[in-house]
């Protein structure tokens, strides 16, 4: 785009100059529809998909209790507003009590056109939190429509294979997903147990589920110079960045943007580059009074954070898992939560997730 | 009577995206000017005058400086400030 300048004087004469400005985009971008294909293999119709979003602490108070009463409000809820369908987006978010901590939800999808799933995501923690993981997402199956595709699901998590008919894909890379899908007795718990980090996948996720409601809306890339093998200083991160993020890249796409994986997996303590930060944009974490965001991390933050950064474990950074850096406060980190997360992708045979 | 002349003319990004603020700042001239004369006089209280001072001023023609998009529709800058040699504009890229 081209803006031209002019100068004109009492006569009438004028002098012009250009400059040019490259757009980039267009409108903001509306996370729906990228490489969703319904069951029957036809990208998902356009249409008005309403996130509802329900906290895992709401639906299970305790270990031992479902209430699924807020999921089924919920659901009614958006279906009021009139939209085709809805997703549903249970998150355990930043609960630190003993029955939600680690444990941060499963996602279950409708397809807009007949309140039908078109793929279901299942995200683990850790491992003692797995067959809660089951039973939200069994519940979710119950509330919403008993359906072969998630009972599917369901016996592949219980440790069950899968049919073949309905091919579990895993978001992100090719290479080992066939692999581990494969693999009798691969060790979902251990696995999932495993702080990895793969934002190219956590785009990929939510591109093809939708979900919107809890994400953190940004990675901006930051680098120091630890004083130790630890990082134990601050790390100013820019707060327009991040607001850019938030309003431009409100839902799916901000990784794309600076987010190398090339250097997370190389992070050492002589590669101090880091990304931060991880911000919630349905809670307004980013307030417009802050100037700056100050992520602490080190001794004086969560000893998640620290034992994150200092001690890298290559081995175990693969690239088949989601890693989501969730900062719940944005000014003065007071807590942290690593969510490590597999994501299983059930497109009908053959087709593209 | 000349033209005015822009001098430089340059945004603050090579590359925005929509909603960005896009700052241009323009530096202009204007070789065109008017001489004025201002003449001082001093008169004391029987009426007599010292010789007349005069100094010139040159006063440059008035020019109106803008700035819009070659888009459709146009984005026209909003002008920030003005010294009367560099104005400054603001626009916002559309969504």
């Amino acid at each position: 785009m081209q803006f031209v300048g002019t100068v004109t004087d009492a006569a009438g004469n004028t002098a012009t100059a250009t400059v040019t400005v490259v757009v980039t985009g267009g409108a903001v971008p509306k996370p729906r529809t990228l490489g969703m294909r319904s069951r029957n293999g036809k990208p998902s119709p356009p249409g008005a998909p309403v996130a509802v979003h329900v906290a895992i602490s709401a639906i299970a108070p305790t270990h031992n209790t479902l209430n699924m009463t807020p999921l089924r409000n919920a659901i009614a809820a958006a279906k009021a507003t009139g939209a085709a369908g809805c997703n549903l987006s249970l998150d355990g978010g930043v609960g630190e009590s003993d029955d939600a901590k680690g444990f941060f939800g499963s996602v279950s999808l409708i397809d807009p056109q007949g309140l039908r799933p078109d793929h279901v995501t299942v995200l683990f923690s850790t491992p003692a939190y797995q067959q809660r993981a089951e039973e939200i997402t069994a519940a979710v199956a119950a509330v919403v429509e008993p359906d072969p595709f998630v009972r599917e699901m369901m016996m592949w998590h219980n440790g069950a294979e899968f049919s073949p008919e309905w091919p579990i894909r895993e978001a992100g890379s090719p290479s080992n997903r066939a692999t581990w899908l494969t693999t009798p007795g691969y060790d979902v718990d251990q696995d999932a147990a495993n702080i990895v980090a793969m934002p190219e996948m956590y785009s990929r996720y939510f591109h093809q589920t939708r979900v919107s409601t809890w994400m953190p809306m940004g990675f901006q890339r930051i680098t120091g110079t630890p004083s130790s093998s630890k990082v134990t200083q601050d790390y100013t991160v820019n707060r327009a960045f991040l607001d850019n993020m938030v309003r431009w890249q409100p839902s799916l796409f901000a990784w794309a943007l600076g987010v190398d994986n090339a250097d997370l997996n190389s992070y050492g303590p002589n590669r101090p580059t880091i990304y931060a930060l991880a911000l919630e944009y349905a809670d307004r974490l980013l307030r417009t009074d802050q100037t700056v965001t100050t992520v602490k991390m080190g001794a004086d933050g969560p000893a998640a954070v620290a034992q994150f950064f200092s001690t890298p474990n290559l081995a175990k950074m693969v690239a088949d898992k989601v890693y989501c850096i969730e900062f719940p406060a944005a000014s003065g980190m007071t807590a942290a939560q690593f969510q490590a997360a597999h994501d299983y992708i059930v497109t009908n045979a053959g087709s593209q997730a | 009577m000349a033209a005015p002349v822009i001098n430089s003319f340059v945004a603050d990004k090579q590359t925005a995206a929509p909603r960005d603020v896009v700052t241009f700042t323009m530096n202009y001239s204007d070789p065109d000017t008017r001489i004025l004369n201002f003449v001082g006089t001093l008169v004391d209280g029987e009426g007599n005058a010292a010789q007349p001072a005069t100094v010139t001023v040159a006063v440059r023609d008035q020019e109106t400086p803008a700035v819009q998009s070659d888009s459709t529709p146009p984005i026209v800058a909003t002008k920030v400030s003005d010294d009367g040699t560099v104005a400054v504009f603001r626009a916002t890229i559309p969504g």
